[in-house]
């Protein structure tokens, strides 16, 4: 097991492969080519990505590029999924949150960039799409940001471009892809980091498929005046979200439906989000709320490590 | 008139000395082998069960490589120098002893952990 860690979309990524160090080094060196293209694609940080283009150009048609263009359904659909809690229009809220520059760079206190309204992140169903030629038209005033899925595609886009060489994981900042079992067909160990204490775990997961990934405001957070932000927008309000929880985790059949899942948990608060998330059979997971209590839902405790991980792996290792 | 000559006379002795000696000693060993079979015929009276033959304990037998400790307790062992360097068995720990066997699992080292964005 060797694994290749390098940093882009602002966090840390890592590429853990179950094959030998020159293979994974060169799928190393090659992740880190895509996440740069792909960056020029989606980073609203950089001014001359097309996302920063499209945004510039509200109110017409855009011809945007294939990849754009499957990654803008891609986040609309998780809207619809999330009854618009997870949606890409919410960059002026985020602005006015605050959060304008890159986290790396941000600065306690910043300048309003632009008035947000709460009608500009409603107006998702609003965007025109012309697949004939790729072109998209954002209504006036509305500004796209794909911060909220872009990762978790990227890690699964990672994932899925290197799985025919070995089995992998793609870390994506806390978003992991995981492309099968390793090739002993033993699962892959996942720790679930504390976001209280720091360093600490809650536990460690075994998966062999699927994603997990966690959201929450314990990292991304800024004093704005007196009041600490975080990059969680409410669409509903137009602000950060105001909930109970610190974080999310969940485990789903891929890394972009849990990070989805994870933003819409945070936003909902815990037993609004217990009952949402119970309802789709897919999912698992572990709510952290902000006075230090857990909520682990029935299908996530099978993923923790116990005998049962270890009588299979010895099985399988036999 | 001459005197007559002095005759010695011996004690008969109708019981010789070396049968003596065998009569002493078989008494002596018929009461002390009496004695013995009915010591242990009220031993097996009082318990109704035969007296199990349980082997002497020994220094080495308890210096033994069971995970006991051996410790010299003087304080036990009055003032007799020679009994201090006896080994005294201590009580482990209760758990060594009295605790049901614990399976020893390990989970492995995670590759990586989930967390918010950084």
């Amino acid at each position: 097991m060797h694994t290749y860690t390098f940093r882009a979309m602002g966090s840390q990524l890592l590429i853990a492969m179950d094959t030998d160090a020159a293979t994974l080094y060169k799928a190393g060196l090659e992740a880190a080519g895509w996440f740069e293209e792909w960056e020029q694609h989606f980073s609203r940080f950089r001014l001359t990505s097309e996302l920063n283009e499209l945004n510039q150009h509200t109110g017409q048609f855009w011809q945007v590029s294939p990849i754009f263009w499957h990654v803008l359904q891609l986040a609309l659909e998780v809207k619809k999924k999330t009854e618009g809690l997870v949606t890409p229009t919410v960059l002026n809220a985020l602005e006015e949150a605050g959060y304008t520059v890159s986290f790396e760079e941000m600065a306690n206190e910043m300048e309003p960039y632009l008035k947000h309204s709460v009608a500009s992140m409603e107006s998702a169903q609003e965007i025109e799409m012309l697949e004939s030629n790729y072109s998209v038209r954002l209504p006036v005033g509305v500004r796209l940001d794909l911060g909220g899925i872009v990762k978790g595609w990227a890690a699964q886009q990672t994932m899925i471009k290197l799985r025919d060489a070995a089995p992998v994981m793609v870390d994506a900042g806390g978003d992991i892809a995981i492309s099968g079992p390793m090739r002993a067909g033993t699962a892959w160990p996942i720790g679930v980091a504390d976001p209280i204490l720091s360093g600490e775990s809650l536990g460690l997961v075994m998966l062999t498929e699927g994603g997990i990934a966690t959201s929450g405001r314990d990292y991304r957070r800024w004093l704005k005046g007196d009041q600490w932000q975080h990059h969680i927008i409410d669409p509903r309000t137009g602000e950060p979200a105001a909930t109970d929880l610190l974080s999310a985790t969940v485990i789903a059949g891929d890394v972009m439906e849990a990070e989805a899942w994870a933003k819409t948990a945070i936003i909902l608060g815990s037993q609004a989000a217990k009952t949402r998330l119970d309802a789709e059979s897919s999912l698992a997971y572990l709510l952290v709320c902000e006075n230090g209590v857990l909520i682990e839902s029935e299908r996530f405790t099978p993923y923790r490590w116990n005998l049962k991980w270890q009588t299979l792996q010895n099985s399988l290792s036999a | 008139m001459n005197p007559q000559p002095r005759t010695l006379h011996k004690k008969k002795e109708f019981i010789s000395k070396p049968l003596k000696f065998m009569i002493a000693v078989a008494s002596v060993a018929s009461t002390l082998g009496l004695w013995g079979i009915f010591g242990q015929s009220n031993a097996q009276g009082a318990t109704g069960q035969p007296t199990p033959a349980v082997p002497m304990p020994t220094v080495a037998s308890l210096v033994s490589g069971d995970g006991t400790t051996t410790t010299v307790n003087s304080a036990s062992t009055g003032t007799d120098s020679s009994l201090n360097a006896l080994p005294v068995v201590t009580q482990p720990p209760a758990t060594a002893v009295t605790a049901a066997p614990t399976v020893q699992y390990y989970p492995p080292a995670p590759i990586t952990s989930t967390r918010t964005s950084r």
